[in-house]
């Protein structure tokens, strides 16, 4: 499941992961670290909500 | 033959566009030009490279590779002088000309300088040039002013704080962030801000600048002065619409784009920061990666619409959580206010005691049952 910053609304998609932070594609957001932070805005993991597919 | 795609610009708006073309068509040539020296980073947090937090390429957004994969020309240190759209043409600073079938603008704002006497004496912070400039400017400085109290002057603020300066903040309102929060939520923060260490004068207008001796001196319109070493202007932005403009391209304060982000002129588009859609400015990341994205799928060919874009109302002050949602006037409705220690809760209803509008400071927990409340119109708690 993708989940948005609701700081800044960048969008966390397991199928990028967040290479330039060493996370590889297919790392799920539950399975993120928890130093790991927005990468846009540098909000905590618990800043983030998940994405309702379909919209 | 492959269509040819030029992007002025390597922020939020550009790259987004630059992948979303990508995506939509696997052939196309990109050009990206940027006047900047770095490729595509998050400009939300340069004030880390300030204060030493971070260097300038962890915080870049794709990484160094990313660009040859992605077959995207990408010419830093690049300037467009003109763009010539009888012949589909931009001209770069060095001579050279750029055939193009599709164009974006997507160059952004500058930072905007009141003018005052002195003005010239300020620095601001907007670029990742800026940033690494202001991390060596602030060596062996002592004491920073910061002429605006808003978001980015209050971020800025808080970096030149722990980089152990003795900073003060110059806000002209009453209070922090008037658009954003009500009194006593402005005054939480002020405090919460006042014990990172951060002075505040407010209000108060800057008069002038001037050059002293032993450094700079803040003189306000009350005849107050403050002394400082460096002073920063954080007095928000204005878009870079002047290419647009010297090609004939309709502006108004930003270039005018319609919901299929084009401009007046066919095959030129325009996104983020520098274009105004449907009388908006909006200035923000958010909406410049959604301009961007509409704008790179319209270019490859694809049917959009672009509304706008939902303006976000969670809020991080130099690490101070802060949401705002719906009618937080104390003219909309019932007001609840209730502040415990650090954290504050503000609840608007109207007279059927439904939800219309909150505000959180510090604890956001509540904010996604509140965010609900608000979305379908229900009672809350």
């Amino acid at each position: 499941m993708r989940y948005v910053c609701i700081v800044c609304g960048y969008i966390y998609d397991p199928a990028h992961g967040d290479p330039v932070a060493g996370i590889p594609p297919g790392t799920a957001f539950e399975d993120l670290p928890d130093s790991w932070v927005c990468p846009e805005c540098a909000a905590s993991k618990e800043m983030f909500e998940p994405v309702k597919e379909g919209e | 033959m492959a269509k040819r795609y030029i992007i002025i610009g390597s922020g939020a708006a550009g790259l987004e566009a630059a992948t979303a073309i990508r995506t939509a068509d696997s052939l196309g040539n990109i050009t990206v030009v940027s006047e900047e020296s770095w490729p595509y980073y998050s400009r939300i947090r340069i004030g880390e490279v300030v204060d030493g937090r971070s260097e300038p390429d962890k915080l870049a957004l794709r990484l160094p590779n990313w660009y040859d994969e992605q077959k995207i020309n990408l010419l830093l240190k690049s300037r467009v002088t003109r763009i010539v759209h009888a012949k589909k043409q931009v001209q770069l600073a060095d001579g050279q000309l750029l055939d193009y079938d599709s164009l974006l603008i997507a160059t952004g704002a500058r930072a905007f300088v009141p003018n005052f006497p002195g003005s010239d004496l300020a620095k601001t912070l907007r670029f990742m040039a800026d940033a690494v400039a202001l991390r060596q400017a602030i060596v062996g400085v002592k004491r920073a002013v910061v002429i605006g109290g808003g978001l980015l002057g209050l971020e800025l603020a808080a970096s030149l704080a722990k980089a152990g300066l003795a900073v003060t903040v110059v806000e002209r309102n009453n209070r922090l962030l008037p658009r954003q929060l009500d009194l006593v939520a402005g005054e939480l923060v002020l405090e919460l801000l006042q014990r990172q260490g951060i002075d505040f004068v407010l209000p108060a207008s800057t008069a002038q600048i001037r050059q002293e001796n032993n450094g700079l001196s803040v003189d306000m319109d009350d005849g107050c002065s403050l002394p400082a070493d460096l002073v920063l202007v954080s007095a928000g932005v204005r878009p870079a619409i002047e290419l647009a403009q010297a090609a004939g391209i309709e502006v108004d304060q930003g270039i005018l784009i319609n919901d299929q982000m084009q401009t007046s002129i066919p095959g030129i588009y325009a996104a983020g920061d520098c274009a105004e859609h449907r009388g908006q400015l909006y200035g923000i990341w958010p909406a410049s990666s959604e301009q961007g994205r509409f704008a790179g799928r319209a270019m490859a060919g694809l049917d959009v619409t672009y509304a706008g874009t939902t303006r976000m109302v969670t809020l991080k002050v130099a690490e101070i959580g802060v949401f705002s949602m719906g009618k937080t006037g104390d003219e909309d409705g019932e007001v609840q206010a209730e502040r415990s220690g650090d954290d504050y809760k503000r609840l608007v209803r109207d007279e059927n005691g439904v939800l219309i509008g909150a505000t959180l400071v510090g604890d956001l927990s509540e904010r996604r049952h509140i965010l609900m409340a608000l979305t379908a119109g229900k009672p809350y708690p």
